[in-house]
């Protein structure tokens, strides 16, 4: 039945047929390229796979195993420290605390400092919320009607900059590294600009426009667990003051997991560090601020280089392996069945 | 075969036709239990076939728009309903529209089976309506019946193509679309389900509110509904020549319980992958909540179009040209929208997480093994299925691939080895021919047909006139049908139990080219005698 002929051939020619087209789209004779598992595809998409997956999960693996990582849990050795910071009203008392470690091998190349934080929930789905990005651009805006309640302003009516609970809670640790060359203790260089991205710092993040920083943000207040106001962050760079400041662009771009960590410092390559860390003792000068107890958290210090895969994390290597693994025992799996069944098969033999 | 019309006349009350009914009745079942096939009982033509299985001797029922009154009158359908279950087909000659649409109906109710009805004058409405499938013939008698019906053909003929090619693609498009949207949101919604267990079960989802609208609405839908669509899983011919493909589509064999829970457990296994693959590579590392959404939601739309790559059987341009605009459209949007957006959103405000993550190599290299580990187990059982156990429309697709010789003689063989009783494939105009389960097994019920009582005149119906079983010519293959004529005029006038004398029964064959109404050439001359109109009714079963 290739095509309805018209029913009235008797009609005369006047009446235009009524049938549908004889096109291949409509009569559904579209021309089509239909795929046949045969048995040389399966086995070749197999094994090919395999192979592919196994030696990029080598390359992986080996990479990973390059990356050089120590992870320091100051939580408990400041234990001191700690329990003050349970007490609010100690807020503005200071307190330190030293980490001590050793390396026995130095480390070269571009070393990351970083801190990390455990079970804190960054990513609740009020806390994720609670901002506002207009503020954050420089605007002038009502963040009465924002989602940062209830952060937003004080009793007396001074707005907070910035709003929002994300701010409110960041990271105001600070850490210092020192390294022990022979006798004396030298500070290890550390950059605190350039470690958030590009875009954040000049795109989403502005000051106000003012003449002056502290004016820009005049008539409106620190965040209640800030110590210092958003334009004190860092008053030795211009440029890493106010909203655009780092640790705050940092901070802000809220984390995945409740386990994680981002990136405070990266260690500066001139004088002795011009190659890496070099092996030998080293302390961390912790401000500890940020209080952790009250969630049962911890924090860390970890120190870290960087490959093109990532980090030390060798999951994606170990991923590849398995998988290259399984497709080619799967190839030889269907090897066996079909040279076992390739007797019994009668049907279709081209 | 021979057959012998019981002429019975006198008035028929319902006493009798109850007793006839129980009768025949148990003359059948003996018969059945005996497997006598050269018995004649009153109007019975004795070859049954009962309705569950193969070969048996095989009867068919021919009854008049009379007794079916007496029947439904009487509250004998029962009785009705068991006889014609143990016939092969059911000849009703002469009922009114009510009644074809009764017996539909009674068919239906009893029996719970799928009905179709074909027909093309306005006293077919009704039972067009009563059925499941109503199917119209547009012609000669009017566009009622076209009205009335679901599916409008031109031709009686076309109702083989409908039912074996379009019945098939339809079925097999429609099961495979259905189970396909709910494995895709199953998988995509478990997603974010998984992320709440990292998340503090606080609701928090870590792709952008608008990617995740869109996800549904523009970059995976165009493909499923284009397979929906035009998808051919077996070629027409192979359906035309295979009809035991049919009973593929009777037995759901594509959208089974099993076959859903397969699906799902598969769904779940995906959104498994898709997110802890991800989840385990970021783990303890300085990324974000939404450029951890961003590779996730990326890889599940990778193996979502790549699940269904693997299902399409028929890849015309369409198919092709759907698939890589869907990718491509969900990159230029991601990007676009994440050029853009710095404020738009709250509180995701995505911008340029896409761009950082495509100059990321972990999320190339997440990208590729995921969809690899999500769908390596569909793809094993793909493969394993040509080999190991295939079933009959995987071996009707592999024979589409043959040339032409050879795909009718591994049609031969297909069908050899799958009947019980062979049938003979070149069919000719002799009636004396076995009846070949292949031309019935899309048909597991008798097709309704009618007893006649006691029409007088005899046109001496020969067997070449009066099977109601089968008639087959070269040009409709294998297929099998039952039609009569019936005439307009008697159908008012069936309870006054005058015959205009003109044969009722008069089951004739089609031969290509020729419309409604045509009879054997034996019959031709009897049966214009005074009909004015014609029309040409069927049940089916």
């Amino acid at each position: 039945m290739k095509n309805k002929t018209s029913f009235l051939p008797q009609e005369g020619d006047a009446r235009p047929s009524r049938c549908p087209d004889n096109s291949a789209f409509k009569q559904q004779k579209l021309p089509a390229w239909k795929p046949q598992f045969t048995i040389a595809t399966v086995l070749s998409s197999f094994f090919f796979t395999g192979a592919f997956c196994l030696s990029v999960g080598v390359c992986l693996i080996l990479s990973a195993n390059n990356v050089r990582e120590i992870q320091i849990d100051y939580s408990d050795k400041c234990s001191d420290c700690s329990k003050l910071r349970e007490n609010s009203s100690n807020w503005n008392k200071e307190c330190h605390c030293s980490v001590n470690f050793s390396l026995k091998e130095e480390i070269l190349g571009d070393v990351f400092m970083y801190y990390g934080l455990q079970n804190f929930y960054q990513n609740h789905r009020r806390y994720v919320i609670s901002r506002s990005d207009s503020q954050l651009l420089g605007r002038n805006v009502n963040i009465q009607k924002s989602y940062c309640v209830p952060f937003t302003t004080y009793r007396n009516g001074t707005p907070m900059a910035p709003c929002g609970a994300i701010a409110n809670s960041m990271f105001n640790d600070t850490i210092d590294l020192f390294y022990n060359l022979k006798s004396s203790v030298i500070q290890v260089p550390l950059l605190k600009s350039g470690n958030s991205w590009w875009t954040d710092k000049n795109v989403k993040f502005h000051n106000p426009k003012s003449y002056n920083l502290s004016s820009a943000f005049a008539g409106t207040a620190r965040p209640p667990y800030w110590q210092k106001p958003v334009y004190l962050l860092d008053e030795e760079d211009e440029r890493n003051n106010g909203y655009v400041n780092d640790d705050f662009i940092i901070w802000m771009r809220v984390s995945a997991f409740a386990t994680f960590r981002n990136l405070y410092r990266r260690v500066r390559r001139i004088r002795q560090f011009a190659d890496g860390l070099p092996a030998g003792n080293y302390t961390f000068h912790i401000s500890y601020n940020f209080p952790v107890t009250k969630f049962k958290g911890r924090k860390h210090v970890i120190l870290s280089t960087v490959v093109w895969s990532g980090g030390s994390n060798p999951f994606l290597g170990i991923a590849y392996v398995v998988s290259g693994t399984a497709a080619t025992l799967t190839g030889f799996v269907i090897t066996a069945i079909h040279l076992k069944l390739r007797k019994k098969k009668t049907y279709f033999q081209k | 075969m021979e057959i012998t019309i019981s002429r019975t006349t006198s008035v028929f009350s319902q006493e009798t036709c109850e007793s006839l009914l129980n009768l025949t009745l148990e003359e059948v079942k003996k018969n059945y239990e005996v497997e006598n096939p050269q018995r004649k009982f009153f109007g019975v033509i004795p070859t049954s076939f009962s309705a569950s299985e193969a070969p048996s001797p095989e009867f068919g029922l021919v009854i008049d728009g009379r007794t079916l009154n007496v029947i439904f009158q009487g509250g004998l359908e029962e009785k009705f309903l068991a006889l014609a279950k143990h016939c092969r087909s059911v000849l009703c000659c002469r009922s009114t529209p009510l009644q074809k649409s009764m017996v539909v109906k009674l068919v239906r109710r009893q029996l719970k089976v799928m009905t179709l009805s074909i027909g093309d004058g306005a006293n077919d409405v009704s039972m067009i309506q009563a059925a499941d499938v109503g199917i119209g013939i547009s012609g000669q008698e009017g566009m009622q019946a076209v009205m009335a019906s679901d599916f409008a053909i031109s031709r009686f003929k076309h109702l083989k193509k409908l039912l074996l090619v379009h019945g098939h693609w339809c079925y097999a498009r429609l099961a495979k679309m259905v189970i396909y949207f709910f494995y895709k949101n199953v998988t995509y919604v478990n997603l974010l389900f998984w992320y709440q267990f990292f998340c503090g079960f606080s609701g928090s989802t870590m792709i952008d509110y608008w990617q995740m609208i869109f996800f549904n609405l523009f970059f995976t839908s165009m493909p499923p509904l284009l397979f929906g669509v035009l998808d051919r899983d077996v070629s027409a011919e192979t359906l035309l020549g295979l009809p035991e493909l049919y009973k593929h589509g009777q037995n759901s064999e594509i959208y089974k319980l099993s076959t859903f829970i397969i699906t799902m457990l598969d769904a779940f296994y995906q959104s498994l992958i898709c997110f802890f693959v991800p989840y385990w590579t970021y783990k303890d590392s300085d990324i974000d909540v939404f450029s951890f959404g961003n590779p996730i939601n990326t890889i599940s739309l990778l193996t979502i179009l790549l699940h269904q790559a693997l299902e399409m059987k028929t890849w015309t341009l369409f198919h092709v040209v759907t698939m890589i605009c869907s990718v491509v459209f969900y990159l230029i949007f991601s990007l676009l929208y994440n050029a853009t957006c710095v404020v738009c959103n709250p509180p995701a405000n995505p911008y340029w997480t896409m761009e950082k993550q495509l100059s990321d190599p972990t999320f190339y290299l997440l990208c590729l093994i995921t969809p690899v580990i999500a769908l390596l187990p569909r793809f094993f059982i793909f493969a394993l299925q040509g080999t190991v156990g295939a079933p009959l429309t995987l071996k009707a697709q592999q024979l589409d691939k043959l040339p032409k010789g050879q795909q009718d003689l591994e049609i031969q063989k297909l069908r050899s080895r799958n009947q019980t009783t062979v049938a003979s494939p070149a069919s000719n105009d002799d009636l004396e021919q076995n009846i070949s389960h292949l031309c019935v097994s899309p048909f597991l019920h008798p097709t309704a047909a009618s007893v006649s009582h006691g029409d007088t005149e005899s046109q001496g119906l020969s067997a070449s006139e009066v099977n109601p079983l089968r008639k087959r010519t070269p040009e409709e293959g294998y297929y099998f049908f039952n039609r009569w004529a019936e005439e307009e005029s008697t159908a008012t006038d069936f309870s006054a139990g005058t015959f205009s004398g003109h044969y009722p029964l008069v089951p004739s064959s089609v031969t290509t080219g020729q419309d409604s109404g045509k009879l054997t050439k034996d019959n031709a001359n009897n049966f214009n005698h005074g009909s004015h109109r014609r029309s040409v009714s069927a049940v089916t079963l």
